[in-house]
């Protein structure tokens, strides 16, 4: 499967790495490293404006109504310059879940969905079981109902932007399967303890519930088509993972063959010698590689194509392992001076590390590929 | 890096050897190969050396040798003068090891005077075509009668099974409770009825080592000639698995050495963009990573042989140095050929010699997986 992007989805995402340039610079980033600053609000209002908070929210819903394609491109441009900002929690997993339970007719999601595709609410969804995975057999929160109200009770290990978050959306199991509820506002019984993290531009907490009081959303759901919701919205979340992933791996190789072409030793550039050239074309096919395969999967989803599970693991696992290669191969050429503080590359490594363990590491990714591979031939 | 192991006896051995070998096998290389298998003739001449009988009581017309150093000296040489000796390893480091250990007397009178003079060359038959390292799973069966065992089966894979005078056969001679129980060694002799050799296996590398299918059809083998006791055969062949892999290493550790070295001779002479490949980073830079894992090798290595010299190499030790120095010979060869450009898939040249016969280190005597399943049952996983 190829994905042709039409001019004007490329000529956004030019706009998308001019804006971001210019008014996120990765020395705002750095900030979540060195005191803990969690996102530039100005600089993401900024980026709202262009619509990607809203990029996969409905026109009537007040998004952009865009594809996985423009929700790709975003996410690669914000992986790029290592952008510390809550786009994957909010404007891509949350924005997705909501729209569709608003699809069915949730008044809640209507009514919220218009702010979260603005970016003056922001969303996340805690859903991940106790490996940072999507798996409905792993969901550690239980909901109980009195008459007229529900409550929640469990523990979420790892849960993205939870400390910024105005909205917390929480999967949790229902006497009648799984179903999606919204945290109330006041949050009463509901902790949230920050995680210390390798990857500070991307923070993660830990949710503790105990009798919270929570709101159920489109009650009247199929368990069947929520647990579709969620799979389709794991897909589109991993996709634009992937997406960031291929951002960062690009950057490395770019900030690398920059450097091979100034730095000079041995009265020569170090470009000039094989054993630096070699690596950095090794770089380049591994960000090229990460590129169709994340494209195969933005392609897989835009047209529903029936192997999804087969491009989700393998983007998944190929993606993880070329941006840590990347970053890696960019660090030891880069040298000593690679190794510093000053230097971004630790923030690109920082990204590589934790990105890959989220939503499924490689090996695992790479276990589902044989199983569906397999099942594939019987 | 300096060795230690060997002493001026193994050095003089050594000359010796590189004299005979660079004289009487390399200038016949390439017609052995087209025949598949090296005349009987040469294994004769190995033993007017005493380079074939090393480890057999002098009594007996060998060397006497206790220890395994001189076979692995045997085994570098072929190696480092880039010729061959056919099936000549099976015969020293494989099978006399279980007939010293286990004949009788008289099975001992009968044996290993032909096996030290190269008039009785053998054979062991353990993989069959549904079983390779599985020795529980295996198939052959010797059927206890008045006059002898009746051997009945198949074996496939025989390394120099079709010039062998004897070959060992495992055979289940019991069915028991016990997998591993059942088995036993049954010598089967060169004309016995119904011992029939299959077609020579054509291979990917090792061109000079004749490797065939056997088939026993009721074959009658007299009581005499089992070797060790009734089924006891497993504990026999794990018992030997120690020095069978240490020898598969010493080879692949001495082939990776030649590799390296044919290949160094050939990047400073060939010249490629108006320059000597040598004197591209590439090729200083792999060839300095394959010389370092090669030294790690060989550092590896003699520090497993000296340990077998005490009897003290245990089975998972064996298992690492196998998989060590096999794995790295598949890396030395490849990257040498790939240095060699379009030469290195040209038979004549030595490299692809070398690069053929490398595939089948991480196979035999136990696959790479078979290792790695040792090794991780020592780490009690």
């Amino acid at each position: 499967m190829m994905l042709t992007p039409h001019e004007e989805q490329l000529s956004f995402r030019t706009e998308v790495r001019r804006y971001l340039s210019r008014s996120w610079p990765i020395e705002i980033s750095r900030r979540s490293l060195e005191d803990g600053f969690p996102f530039d609000r100005e600089a993401w209002a900024g980026l709202c404006r262009m619509g990607a908070a809203g990029i996969l929210v409905p026109e009537r819903y007040g998004g952009a109504g865009a594809g996985v394609t423009e929700a790709a491109f975003v996410s690669e441009e914000l992986g790029r310059l290592v952008v510390a900002a809550p786009y994957l929690s909010s404007a891509v997993t949350a924005a997705v879940l909501l729209t569709g339970l608003a699809e069915g007719g949730d008044e809640f999601a209507r009514d919220r969905l218009p702010s979260v595709a603005e970016g003056t609410t922001i969303a996340t969804v805690a859903w991940l079981d106790n490996t940072g995975l999507w798996n409905p057999d792993g969901i550690s929160v239980e909901a109980r109902t009195t008459d007229t109200a529900w409550t929640l009770d469990g523990e979420v290990r790892f849960v993205t932007d939870l400390g910024t978050a105005d909205l917390v959306l929480v999967v949790a199991g229902t006497p009648d399967g799984l179903a999606v509820f919204a945290l109330s506002t006041e949050g009463t019984g509901a902790g949230r303890l920050p995680l210390v993290c390798l990857d500070p531009t991307q923070p993660v907490g830990r949710l503790r519930l105990s009798g919270a009081p929570a709101i159920r959303l489109a009650p009247g759901l199929p368990r069947d088509e929520v647990l579709r919701l969620l799979n389709r919205t794991a897909a589109v979340s991993a996709a634009c993972l992937c997406a960031m992933q291929l951002g960062g791996a690009e950057q490395c190789l770019d900030m690398t063959v920059e450097y091979a072409l100034q730095r000079t030793q041995f009265g020569r550039r170090i470009g000039s010698f094989q054993a630096v050239k070699h690596r950095c074309a090794d770089m380049l096919a591994r960000a090229e590689s990460a590129r169709s395969v994340t494209h195969h999967l933005v392609s897989a989803l835009e047209s529903d194509a029936p192997d999804l599970e087969v491009a989700v693991s393998l983007a998944k696992s190929f993606c993880a392992d070329a941006f840590n290669a990347c970053a890696s191969d960019a660090l030891q050429i880069h040298g000593g001076i690679g190794f510093t503080w000053e230097h971004d590359i630790h923030l690109y490594l920082r990204r590589a590390r934790a990105t890959a363990h989220l939503h499924g590491d490689a090996t695992h990714h790479r276990g589902q590929l044989a199983a569906l591979i397999a099942s594939r031939q019987n | 890096m300096r060795r230690t192991l060997y002493g001026p006896e193994h050095h003089a051995f050594a000359d010796t050897l590189q004299d005979f070998l660079t004289k009487k096998v390399v200038p016949h290389l390439t017609e052995w190969e087209e025949k598949g298998a090296v005349p009987r003739s040469l294994y004769r001449d190995v033993a007017s050396l005493g380079a074939l009988g090393l480890q057999v009581p002098t009594e007996y017309g060998g060397g006497g040798a206790k220890s395994f150093l001189f076979n692995c000296v045997l085994t570098e040489q072929v190696a480092y003068s880039r010729a061959t000796l056919g099936s000549l390893r099976v015969h020293t480091d494989v099978v006399m090891p279980y007939v010293m250990a286990y004949a009788t007397p008289e099975q001992r009178e009968r044996w290993l005077p032909g096996m030290a003079d190269g008039t009785l060359m053998s054979a062991i038959a353990m993989s069959e075509p549904g079983a390779g390292s599985d020795l529980a799973g295996m198939a052959t069966t010797a059927r206890h009668t008045a006059q002898g065992w009746v051997v009945s089966g198949s074996k496939t894979f025989i390394t120099g099974g079709s010039q062998a005078d004897i070959v060992v056969v495992v055979a289940r001679t019991s069915r028991s409770e016990n997998r591993r129980g059942g088995l036993s060694l049954l010598v089967v002799e060169d004309g016995m009825k119904g011992f029939q050799r299959g077609r020579l296996l054509k291979k990917l590398g090792l061109m000079t080592q004749d490797t065939s299918e056997l088939f026993f059809d009721d074959v009658l083998v007299p009581h005499d000639n089992m070797l060790g006791e009734e089924g006891r055969a497993f504990e026999y062949l794990t018992g030997n698995l120690a020095q069978e892999r240490l020898s598969i290493a010493v080879n692949a550790q001495a082939q990776s050495v030649t590799a390296l070295d044919i290949t160094t001779a050939y990047v400073k002479e060939r010249r490629v963009f108006d320059k000597a490949l040598s004197s591209f980073q590439n090729t200083k830079f792999t060839l300095a990573d394959l010389d370092t894992r090669v030294a790690a090798g060989q550092a590896l290595l003699d520090r497993a042989i000296a340990d077998h010299e005490e009897g003290a190499l245990s089975a998972a030790d064996a298992a690492r140095v196998k998989l060590y120095c096999t794995e790295t010979q598949g890396l030395v060869v490849d990257a040498c050929l790939q240095l060699h450009g379009g030469y290195g898939y040209i038979r004549e040249y030595d490299i692809c010699r070398l690069y053929a016969d490398a595939r089948v280190t991480r196979i035999y005597g136990g696959t790479s997986e078979v290792m790695k399943t040792i090794i991780a049952k020592s780490l009690g996983l």
